[in-house]
């Protein structure tokens, strides 16, 4: 398996005119769990339907597992599971009927193995009870549930979930991320959604699209830490002017803002250098005179202010 | 020997990858529902309800009312013995299958693509190791096999053994008429699942096929003047060839090329509706 599972060059898909993505060029690597954020319309369910070869790309290319995502789209999907938006299923079946049909597109094997895994399946998402129901009377909630049992009965090693906790509860929610946990030991997880707190509890790599444009993608620490660069955060008693002036002439330092509260001075030092932040702002600070440090530490940015500050810009 | 050890990973073999899986799906909607049977009773009731009534019921009627027909026969109507209308039983019949059995199985079929795309269900199964044309040929050859057995074999049956317990009935021409009738309805099969690949609606879908059907009975006779020849082209001049071929006269040439032309139209659909399905985003 390489390395990269997911590449992108300029991938571009125009409907009618209107360019839905536009040039996205993205690599996702294994073992990782990646969220697709976007506002709507922003081309995250088109771009995932590029990659299973649902949809065809207007320019570019996309390789999954290192195969093409527009002449080796049967061979990729053999090692995917997917769970569309709002999932849909043969509403003739039963839940155990859906995804006995699923598991004879993947496996060969006798008949006891593969009902023991639809039965696994059926008990990971917690939908034994409703097995033999028809899919027809199912929920929002138990759709999705059988949508994810379906995506990884065949221990796909990439999964590829559209919005997969957006008809759930919250009780439903906490069950889906852990049975994402669990499945990222075995697949690279790549997943559109909107709750951002999901995100930042369970993802390891965020891509970001506005527009149908790429704007952001690498891991969520670096993301959290690198929009407008990092900041520190300064709170300061006493003389400060020399030391404002010896922070503001270090090359490092690419913006300073001053705010004073109840005698006691706040500073957000934006950093361009984090490694000689790191080792050169605290010293630079104590190294004037008459300046007491209160408080001093990285800022600690909320991914949903990360998000909609690159989304608004 | 743990689940996974024992389940073997299926290969993809091109582009019927997931044939026999799809074939199972659409067997069951044949075979594991009620739409067999309530097809048969249907079908049953039309056709053989029809053939019951002709060679039973409507003779004793004619024959009760003997004064009345030979009073409208002196006064220059034109009218049937008991035994000329058990004679045509077969032809009446045939001709009620080759207009309404094509409209059940354009019913039946006009949904098949279009409401899985319009609902997501071929998005969700074309997601898995499915080639397009695999998902297609499964439609085509169960309903196929469907539609023959139920609407076909299982009414032509009856049909044969009620006609031969009351008229003369000859065999090869009988089985060659339904064979044309099986011929003629693949074609309305056919047509109907290219029109439910590339319909945008159900009306859409219906219409046309529909069209199609009723269209060519209708219009049969004025188009005939402005198409001459060209239209034994088309499906609509079978029930012709099968009344002929049941009273045991042979198809006159021209007449020959609709045997040709509607085997070949069918394969114009088949051919369109696959490079479409090919083509299209789900």
């Amino acid at each position: 398996m390489p390395e990269t599972i997911i590449h992108t060059d300029r991938l571009t898909r125009t409907f009618n005119g209107v360019q839905a993505l536009n040039a996205l060029s993205m690599d996702i690597p294994a073992h990782s769990i990646v969220g697709f954020l976007g506002p709507n319309g922003a081309g995250k369910s088109t771009t995932i339907k590029l990659l299973l070869g649902l949809i065809h790309p207007t320019s570019g290319s996309g390789s999954v597992f290192g195969k093409d995502i527009v002449y080796e789209s049967r061979e990729i999907r053999q090692h995917v599971g997917y769970l569309a938006q709002q999932p849909r299923f043969d509403e003739t079946m039963t839940a155990r009927q859906t995804l006995r049909f699923v598991a004879k597109f993947f496996y060969n094997g006798p008949t006891n193995a593969i009902e023991q895994r639809v039965a696994e399946s059926l008990e990971l998402v917690g939908l034994q009870d409703k097995a033999d129901r028809s899919v027809k009377g199912f929920s929002g909630g138990e759709m999705q549930r059988l949508g994810i049992a379906q995506a990884q009965i065949n221990e796909p090693n990439l999964l590829i979930l559209d919005e997969p906790a957006a008809a759930l509860d919250p009780m439903g929610r906490r069950d889906v991320l852990n049975i994402m946990e669990r499945l990222r030991e075995k697949a690279t997880i790549f997943y559109s959604t909107h709750i951002l707190d999901d995100v930042e509890r369970v993802s390891d790599r965020v891509v970001i699209l506005n527009k149908g444009e790429l704007v952001a993608q690498g891991p969520i620490e670096s993301l959290l830490q690198a929009e407008e660069g990092a900041v520190y955060h300064v709170a300061l008693k006493g003389d400060v002017e020399s030391a404002k002036a010896r922070i503001e002439s270090q090359p490092w330092v690419s913006a300073l803002h001053i705010n004073r509260h109840n005698g006691t001075t706040h500073w957000r030092v934006g950093i361009s250098d984090m490694d000689a932040a790191n080792a050169h702002l605290l010293r630079e600070v104590l190294a004037s005179e008459g300046v007491q440090v209160l408080e001093y530490g990285l800022e600690a940015y909320e991914l949903e202010d990360v998000f909609m500050q690159i989304v608004q810009r | 020997m743990t689940v996974t050890q024992a389940l073997r990973p299926k290969r993809t073999t091109g582009r019927l990858t997931g044939f026999g899986n799809l074939v199972l799906r659409e067997s069951r909607k044949w075979w594991g529902t009620r739409r067999w049977w309530m097809q048969v009773l249907i079908w049953l009731v039309i056709l053989n309800g029809f053939v019951v009534f002709g060679l039973h019921v409507m003779p004793s009627i004619i024959e009760q009312s003997a004064a009345e027909m030979e009073q409208a026969a002196q006064s220059g109507a034109e009218t049937m013995t008991a035994e000329e209308f058990q004679q045509d039983v077969p032809n009446v019949m045939f001709g009620l299958a080759t207009f309404l059995l094509p409209v059940g199985v354009i019913i039946l079929v006009q949904s098949q693509v279009y409401a899985e795309k319009r609902s997501g269900v071929a998005a969700w199964i074309m997601s898995k190791p499915v080639g397009r044309p695999a998902y297609l040929l499964a439609k085509l050859v169960v309903d196929a096999i469907g539609i023959l057995l139920v609407m076909i074999v299982l009414q032509m049956i009856p049909a044969y053994i009620l006609l031969t317990s009351v008229i003369e009935v000859n065999t090869g021409n009988f089985l060659l008429a339904v064979a044309l009738l099986a011929m003629t309805l693949f074609f309305y099969q056919s047509f109907t699942l290219m029109m439910s690949v590339i319909g945008s609606s159900t009306e859409m879908v219906m219409g046309i096929s529909l069209g199609v059907l009723l269209g060519g009975m209708v219009l049969k006779d004025p188009l005939t003047r402005i198409l001459n020849d060209l239209i034994f082209l088309t499906p609509w001049t079978v029930p012709d060839a099968i009344s002929l071929t049941l009273s045991g006269q042979p198809l006159p040439d021209v007449m020959q090329m609709t045997l040709v032309a509607v085997p070949t139209l069918t394969l114009v659909c088949l051919g369109v509706m696959f490079w479409q399905f090919r083509r299209q985003e789900l």
